[in-house]
């Protein structure tokens, strides 16, 4: 399953321009990557972003409210040196750390669960997500865990959630972390979560797609480099394909919230607009989150327009990771 | 394979559990099911809570084994031992201030850091030898020790705590 323009969208990106070459030199891209950005976002924009992307991410927290009063774990890191701010816009839960006198992830207090190192959108995402309903909760992409752990924190560990992991080097990593953040009420499988056999079963879906990491380049500048084209046609595929076993395992009427932390609509907007094409049962819910409204065109390929209710964060606009994020709903017939 | 403990591993765990530790009052060896690898070294204890009791026997004809779930209890070793787990140090660490958990050790800011480093401390503490729950002075939870008495080269004895599973764990074992 593929979107039906997606070869004609990565053949023109590989049609670098002299200022795309430029530029990618200049900042160490693959060229083809800056060529969509100049596609999307102009010349001014390009260079706002790759500028932004030159500034490593801060460190941010997700505090664990499920265990600890917020104000307090705030007090007692700052009584050994830590310096927080509140980062309101993005979690009710999330501070920035301004100062620290030692490595955040190795404090008594973060043995203790009572955090979770998290990029600010990242820990926005889940607040979009559908937690107030009767039944299971599925996340299927889960490990590391940041996620998963902040929707059993969300709904105070009384709804179930199942946990789907296929890595097994990241599956520890995950059962790890709901541990140390002490959550019960869950199952971890390791599988592909395509295969799983539970169609119809989940009041919510979280599908925190495996991709090519391109919103991240601030925490890992390897990824200016490290796919290709045709990488980016495989991640995208993979994505069509986990997005359309979502949708069959939400029941009808709930609904899925698909997000992948990359800057390219190869593996956000024409995803979304790929399963609007396939699914006559599926429709897009606004989202309440601090971000941007996504391209609808994009190399000439228009999109359905219900793909502009679905949001988008870039590193230059928001100030942080660059992830896109859409709910699709599942509609009762 | 996921399946109900046997009553010999549950007679194991309550031999620690409210022998060895002389926890009273609480429920914590109903229900429990265990993950047993073939051939694996141990088998995995865990205590389910309803909603997953619940969604795993409607699911028991699909097959699937989970990875883990719910309250992680402990292992059993093949060669019969019980050790707890990190999460069962939390679970029962509110039980040491109400007195239902007997076996219970507080340690200092000094030496709770020493503790989280995995290393052996010299306990001013007279209790007996055995497992212990240890906490920090705020009452949590830092994990599992055993202690045990030494004779010194003078004549007298001084009591020793060794490390089983400390909450550094998390650290050193790397995620």
């Amino acid at each position: 399953m593929e979107h039906p323009k997606i070869k004609h969208v990565l053949s023109r990106a590989s049609q670098v321009s002299e200022k795309a070459r430029l530029l990618a030199g200049k900042y160490g891209y693959r060229p083809f990557m800056v060529q969509r950005y100049l596609e999307i976002l102009g010349e001014e924009e390009t260079l706002r972003l790759l500028e932004a992307n030159e500034k490593p991410l801060p460190v941010t927290l997700r505090c664990n409210s499920y265990l600890v009063d917020c104000r307090d774990l705030k007090e007692r890191l700052e009584r050994k040196g830590f310096r927080l701010e509140p980062l309101r816009e993005f979690s009710p839960h999330g501070f920035i750390v301004r100062r620290a006198p030692h490595p955040a992830g190795a404090t008594h207090e973060y043995l203790q669960g009572y955090y979770y190192l998290q990029g600010p959108v990242s820990m926005s995402i889940v607040h979009a997500m559908d937690l107030d309903v009767d039944g299971p909760l599925l996340d299927m992409a889960a490990a590391p865990g940041g996620k998963a752990t902040q929707i059993l924190q969300l709904t105070g560990d009384s709804r179930l959630l199942v946990a789907v992991e296929k890595s097994k080097r990241r599956i520890k990593a995950l059962r790890s972390n709901l541990q140390r953040m002490r959550f019960k009420n869950y199952i971890i499988y390791r599988l592909d979560s395509r295969r799983l056999p539970f169609n119809n079963a989940f009041a919510s879906v979280l599908l925190d797609a495996p991709s090519t990491g391109e919103g991240i380049i601030r925490k890992d500048p390897r990824r200016k480099t490290s796919r290709s084209p045709e990488d980016l046609l495989e991640i995208h595929r993979l994505q069509v394909e986990m997005l359309y076993r979502a949708l069959d395992y939400v029941r009808p009427g709930g609904s899925v919230l698909y997000a992948t932390c990359s800057l390219g609509p190869e593996e956000g907007e024409l995803v979304i607009d790929t399963i609007l094409r396939l699914r006559e049962d599926v429709t897009i819910d606004p989202i309440s989150l601090p971000a941007s409204e996504p391209p609808t065109e994009y190399f000439g390929v228009k999109l359905d327009s219900r793909v502009s209710l679905c949001r988008r964060f870039w590193p230059h606009r928001q100030g942080y990771e660059g992830f896109f994020a859409c709910k699709v709903r599942r509609v009762e017939r | 394979m996921l399946r109900p403990a046997s009553g010999k591993e549950i007679e194991i765990i309550k031999n620690i559990i409210y022998g060895e530790l002389q926890l009273r009052g609480v429920d914590l060896t109903s229900d429990l099911l265990v993950l047993d690898v073939p051939g694996g070294s141990h088998i995995d204890i865990f205590k389910p809570p309803p909603s997953v009791k619940r969604f795993l026997s409607l699911n028991l004809s699909v097959g699937l084994t989970p990875y883990s779930l719910g309250l992680y209890i402990g292992f059993i070793a093949r060669r019969g031992v019980f050790v707890p787990s990190l999460p069962l140090a939390h679970e029962l660490a509110p039980y040491c201030a109400s007195g239902n958990l007997a076996r219970c050790v507080y340690l200092p800011p000094g030496l709770e850091a020493k503790f989280l480093y995995g290393k052996k401390i010299i306990l001013k503490d007279n209790i007996s030898d055995g497992l212990v729950l240890v906490l920090n002075t705020l009452r949590e939870a830092l994990g599992w020790a055993v202690v045990e008495s030494l004779n010194n080269k003078y004549g007298g004895q001084k009591r020793l705590l060794r490390p089983v599973r400390d909450l550094g764990w998390y650290l050193r074992r790397g995620g």
